[in-house]
């Protein structure tokens, strides 16, 4: 099994998600992809686009523990939610530029989620896979993120009087 | 403009891509890593079958020279079956020392029976055989009154027998065959019947 061009610009996109720099990125790729080969993965993997992109992210995990000046947010995932059926980004309209702003004020977490979600388009329960964590803290989690890119849009509309 | 945040994700997400360099990168490093393990697979299989061949030399080996026990029962059929074959001689010769010093192999002296007086008895020639799975002489004489040619054979007596060997005749192939023992060797003569 090979991965294609596309896969190879899919993982790259994945990285900038995490990372927010193309240069980062491509590390981070590279460096998953230098580990992918050395140990033989794709020959022990059902799935193999899939179990890379979690290698992925877990190098970037790691790479965030190395580095000493990060630190983990505390998530409170006991944001009180709405009963919602479906996702909670589903009817959000935006322009890009207030898109940009708001990935900029994004954490790894946020930018990964609205990736998976609007990128790779995730159904809950796959995003809720692919991060091993419940359905229903990803369902906060998105509740959380409509919540911020909406307050970060506002922002953006007050400030230029709209 | 406004639009589904999911169109715009998109749209942010794929103007994302790899430079066509870092696309060869890659590519390449799959490349080699794939030919490297063909090339792993080749020295691989390559072992097993020379690891394999070693094993197979060895046991041929050992059982060429580890030689099976001796089984005097079945023996005038192979000689019938050697004599029936009617091979020619590779020393013509009419001298028995002549024909010790070009089958040098033997780990025996070969021996002029006196069962088979040169008055009565003509050597015409020999070469190597295996009988039981040992070096054996395999010899031609002709019968100096009716003129047939007979296959004489010659072996060591194995160590694995303790008792005399008591003469005797058997028919197989159409060939008579005799065998007896003298002067620690092992002789049997099959002529047509």
């Amino acid at each position: 099994m090979k991965f294609s061009r596309d896969d190879f610009n899919f993982f790259f996109r994945y990285s900038m998600a995490l990372t927010k720099d193309e240069s980062i990125a491509y590390d981070l790729l590279q460096t998953t992809f230098e580990k992918w080969l050395r140990k033989n993965v794709h020959s022990k993997v059902t799935h193999p686009r899939q179990y890379f992109l979690r290698m992925v992210r877990n190098q970037f995990l790691d790479d965030l523990k190395k580095d000493s000046s990060y630190s983990f947010e505390e998530l409170d995932e006991e944001t009180n939610i709405p009963e919602i059926g479906s996702n909670p980004l589903e009817d959000v309209l935006i322009a890009q530029d207030e898109l940009k702003r708001a990935l900029r004020v994004m954490n790894s977490d946020e930018r990964e989620l609205i990736f998976l979600w609007g990128m790779e388009e995730y159904t809950t329960q796959e995003i809720a896979n692919h991060l091993d964590i419940p359905k229903g803290t990803v369902l906060a989690r998105l509740f959380r993120l409509k919540r911020k890119v909406q307050e970060s849009f506002s922002k953006d509309r007050k400030r230029e009087g709209l | 403009m406004n639009r589904p945040l999911k169109n715009q994700v998109k749209e942010y997400f794929g103007q994302y891509e790899l430079t066509s360099n870092q696309l060869q990168e890659l590519e390449s490093a799959q490349e080699n890593v794939q030919k490297g393990k063909i090339a792993r697979g080749y020295v691989r299989y390559g072992s097993i079958v020379a690891a394999s061949l070693i094993i197979f030399a060895l046991i041929g080996y050992f059982w060429r020279i580890t030689p099976r026990q001796m089984n005097l029962e079945s023996l005038p059929q192979e000689i019938a079956y050697h004599h029936n074959k009617k091979m020619d001689s590779e020393i013509k010769t009419h001298s028995y020392p002549e024909l010790k010093t070009f089958l040098t192999k033997l780990d025996f002296n070969l021996i002029h029976s006196k069962r088979l007086p040169s008055d009565e008895w003509e050597l015409l020639g020999g070469r190597y055989c295996s009988l039981q799975g040992r070096l054996a002489a395999q010899i031609k004489i002709k019968n100096k009154k009716d003129n047939k040619v007979y296959t004489l054979y010659q072996l060591a007596i194995p160590e694995d027998i303790d008792s005399p060997i008591k003469s005797f005749e058997a028919y197989s192939g159409g060939a008579k065959v005799k065998i007896w023992s003298e002067n620690d060797l092992l002789l049997g003569i099959a002529g047509d019947e």
